[in-house]
């Protein structure tokens, strides 16, 4: 045999083993912390009430531009409508394209594929109950509510208070305690 | 590798799928998230997460990607009514290419190889001519490069475009003259170059390599008073690789005068040094870009005649501009596209036919000859996109091509002195330009032309795109050619696609004018060249991280152009034979864990000559590419890449055995966090088991010699260094 066939086999044998090796210890990754930290946003942020009074009204998620989260928001959005009771409304994940209606949204998160129109994006939901979530930089001084950042591969979020208060939307204390406040 | 072995790996490929997929059914999503839905905020807070975009190709590969070059409106590669792929700027950079060449030996259908006269030839589906490619049309920015004396990248094959400046570049394999016109006609390549939006700061780099290799570019991108301004800058320099050739035309020759004036054995001469800089202003709907790019020294590989030419005696200069107006919501129901574009191209080779002593004696300088051509193409398009009609996306477009061989320059030292009419003196150049001894004269064309497409979506399930392109040409008159696409996605993850297209090759000025050269006299009464080609392709999406595509193709060629016997020994080119091809490419490409990937990719081609039942020689039928990338600790990213072919056939008067094929493998380390510091380190070697790659050099001239019998030598084993910092 060849040395280049020798290579290729034992490329593939490397690659193979790679993947048994990766496959079975689990990893956290951004995405999958970020995913529950929005679902906990949802538990520790108050609404308006008059928004959910009628208790089939959904909380409308949506992702705004390239889907970073996969299935995981799904799959939490599933767990809860599973679980969830006549005591809490039911949830939707929306997967959104640049230009498409996000009006009716109650939690926008706005990817990094959109970073040219954040601001025409938060002046369409200006005066509207709606958490606005996003991982691009100065988000959350620039008129956005909520903004992840990554600190020793930890995720942590800024929250501007006053935007969130702006429009309506009541922070837990305890969400409050663990984040980082900015002001615009 | 034989046939043995390359079943081997196939079956592995398999098994390794099958393997996967089992393992499937335990989602990790699922498990992770449950195991997160347990931890309360401050467990959440204390959880390390390996990052998702610090340099996500494992994901990207896999991901949902977008092109706009199948049917002039951005969707979906998988929906898209054309075989296309896309290679983005991370994927040039996990591969480390350092030409655009290198970028397209990872595609499925694309054979590159080397003549032998240091062009870069990109045979697609079987689809080439020798000395330089004419049926593949390349842009930039959506902007025509072909030049119009060789219909082709150009007499130099152009030096190259700077890898710095590339966002991504969108391939059709397959035809493409319903929207691009002429030269759509094996393939087209969409170059698009970065704009502020892809850059986002400042970038530095430097690449150094063996054969005296360096890169270094400098990108900018920022936004200024309402500006997104991009500022690009890129040297390159190489000596190339400098492989031995190891006997040429003159040593043939030598046998003949019994003299021992040949320049073999001596090396292939590919060196070549570039500089280039761009500009890209937007602001809006408008969008301007200029750029100028200078190339020098080309090596001229074994010479215009295959005989060893030790000079660098090639060098090329391009200068671009452009100016649109891209709105896509103009109107209620219109979105409209506007543009204006400028190409100045110019080529100059001061080459040397034959060395000293050539001809027994006859030329005591070599028989030596300076030639240049210099082109303007300015075109302006106008297109309207209208969304009025429900389920109907309806293109409309006009525009106007004008393309000018301006100048033409022809000094030589061998011929008829065409202000004396005696034979010319060895010892000196006669400038012939303008004289009825001039090869190639000037010359101009102009193309007005018309587009309509409709894209139909039937059902969510069902996509029928219809359109054609009427063309008509100063010179050779009209052609209209249609284009149908019938997508049908049964389920969300498989999408089948069957497609017909008609794409046509303009007559090339030299094909057309060319002159005094016996053996490629012109034929101003060419018509263009067509071809129909029926494709059939299917893509699915397994599972989120494998994506399975397979496509089948078919194609034939009507009056394809080749050059044949005349009058006296003199050779001119017809419109003289068809040609037919058949194939398929198969491409997996796997997210095969966290922190690994592979691709894996499958080409076979089988083309005849209809007219003489000859299997076309330009490229292998069999090609194959893998590579894998494997994320090592946090920073430490590996890539390998192998590239195999099973050679080439030989012509059916070429007595050598069929050219053996070869196997090269690369090996890239990176260091990169982007998100620690700004720094982006990698070696790499590319041929890593130094293969010796050959290229086939032309069969035996019109008197039976074969002027190089060892053919052409490839590149070597090259190593790198590469260092960017991100400001």
């Amino acid at each position: 045999m060849k040395v280049s066939t020798c290579f290729i086999i034992g490329t593939l044998c490397y690659m193979f083993l790679l993947h048994w090796v990766h496959a079975t210890p689990q990893k956290v990754k951004e995405y999958h912390l970020k995913a529950r930290y929005i679902d906990a946003f949802i538990d520790f942020i108050q609404w308006p009430s008059n928004i959910f009074a009628n208790k089939n009204t959904s909380l409308k998620l949506c992702i705004l531009g390239d889907n970073s989260f996969g299935k995981v928001l799904d799959i939490l959005v599933d767990k809860h409508n599973e679980r969830s009771t006549r005591q809490s409304n039911r949830r939707t994940v929306n997967y959104l394209q640049r230009g498409e209606d996000i009006t009716g949204c109650h939690l926008v998160y706005i990817s990094k594929s959109e970073e040219s129109d954040v601001q025409q994006i938060l002046s369409q939901v200006k005066n509207n109950p709606v958490l606005t979530i996003s991982s691009l930089k100065n988000f959350a001084i620039s008129g956005g509510m909520i903004q992840f950042y990554i600190r020793n591969n930890k995720v942590r979020f800024f929250i501007n208070l006053r935007t969130l208060r702006r429009e309506k939307l009541q922070p837990d204390a305890n969400l409050l305690r663990i984040a980082d406040l900015v002001n615009e | 590798m034989n046939q043995r072995q390359a079943g081997y790996l196939g079956i592995s490929m398999l098994l390794w799928n099958f393997s996967v997929i089992a393992a499937e059914h335990l989602s990790e999503d699922e498990q992770i998230m449950k195991y997160l839905a347990t931890l309360d905020f401050t467990a959440l807070q204390d959880i390390k997460v390996s990052l998702d975009d610090t340099f996500d190709i494992f994901d990207g590969l896999v991901k949902k990607r977008h092109t706009q070059v199948a049917s002039g409106v951005k969707q979906s590669t998988q929906r898209a009514p054309a075989i296309t792929s896309i290679i983005t700027a991370q994927d040039i950079e996990a591969v480390g290419a350092r030409t655009l060449e290198e970028v397209l030996q990872t595609v499925p259908g694309i054979q590159v190889s080397y003549n032998f006269f240091n062009i870069a030839v990109y045979t697609i589906r079987g689809i080439s001519t020798m000395m330089d490619n004419p049926e593949v049309l390349i842009l930039i920015n959506g902007i025509r490069l072909n030049n119009v004396m060789t219909g082709g990248k150009g007499a130099d094959g152009w030096s190259s475009i700077p890898i710095s400046t590339i966002a991504r570049i969108e391939i059709i394999r397959g035809p493409g003259s319903a929207l691009y016109g002429a030269d759509a006609f094996a393939g087209v390549i969409n170059i698009i170059t970065k704009t502020a939006q892809d850059i986002k700061g400042t970038e530095a780099g430097i690449r150094l390599g063996n054969h005296n290799t360096q890169d270094i570019w400098v990108v900018h991108g920022r936004e200024w008073k309402g500006f997104e301004i991009a500022a690009m800058i890129d040297f390159g320099n190489t000596d190339g690789h400098q492989r031995i050739v190891e006997s040429d035309a003159q040593t043939a020759l030598d046998k003949i005068f019994g003299t021992h004036a040949s320049l073999a054995p001596g090396p292939y001469g590919s060196e070549l040094t570039t500089y280039h800089a761009q500009l890209d202003i937007a602001k809006q709907h408008w969008r301007f870009r200029t750029g100028v790019h200078k190339g020098n020294n080309k090596g001229a590989a074994v010479g215009i005649m295959q005989s060893l030419d030790p000079g660098e005696p090639q060098s090329e200069e391009r200068f671009n501009a452009d100016i649109s107006y891209i709105n896509p919501t103009f109107s209620n129901n219109w979105g409209l596209d506007a543009q204006l574009s400028y190409l100045h191209l110019g080529y100059e080779t001061n080459y040397m036919g034959f060395p000293p002593g050539a001809f027994g004696g006859n030329y005591p300088i070599g028989m030596l000859g300076q030639f240049a051509v210099f082109e303007h193409h300015s075109q302006m398009t106008l297109s309207g996109i209208y969304h009025g009609l429900d389920n109907h996306l309806i293109q409309l477009g006009i525009g106007y091509a004008d393309y000018d061989m301006y100048k033409t320059i022809d000094r030589r030292n061998v011929g008829i002195n065409p202000f004396t009419g005696e034979e010319i003196s060895p010892l000196e150049l006669v400038d012939t330009t303008d004289t009825f001894i001039e090869s190639m004269p000037e010359a101009g064309r102009n193309d007005w032309y018309g587009i309509l497409q409709d894209t139909w979506t039937i059902n969510p399930a069902w996509e029928l795109t219809v359109g054609v392109r009427y063309d008509k040409y100063s010179d050779f008159g009209n052609t209209a050619n249609p284009r149908l696409g019938l997508v049908w996605e049964p389920y969300i993850g498989l999408v089948t696609k069957l497609l017909y297209g008609r794409a046509f090759r303009a007559p090339s000025f030299m094909e057309l004018y060319n002159r005094n050269n016996p053996l490629a006299l012109g034929n101003p009464n060419l018509k263009p060249e067509k071809i129909e080609t029926w494709e059939l392709a299917f893509d699915y999406l397994a599972t989120d991280k494998l994506n399975l595509a397979l496509s089948l193709f078919q194609y034939e060629i009507k009056d394809k152009i080749i050059e044949i016997p005349e009058r006296e020994q003199n050779f001119g080119y017809a419109n003289s034979t068809r040609w037919k091809g058949f194939g398929g490419e198969l491409e997996m490409r796997w997210k095969t864990s966290h922190k690994s990937s592979l691709l894996f990719n499958y080409s076979y081609q089988d083309s005849k000559d209809k007219i003489t039942g000859a299997t076309l020689h330009n490229a292998p039928q069999q090609v194959a590419y893998l590579r894998g990338d494997y994320l090592f600790g946090s920073k430490w990213y590996i890539n390998t890449q192998v590239n195999w072919n099973n050679g080439w056939k030989r012509a059916v008067n070429d007595p050598r055995p069929d050219l053996a094929g070869y196997t090269t493998a690369d090996l890239i380390l990176r260091r990169k966090d982007m998100r620690a510091d700004n720094t982006n380190f990698a070696v790499g070697v590319r041929n890593l088991f130094d293969t010796d790659v050959r290229y086939p050099s032309p069969g035996p001239d019109i008197d039976g010699i074969l002027n190089i019998p060892n053919d052409l030598p490839g590149a070597g084993r090259f190593y790198f260094v590469e260092f960017r910092y991100q400001f």
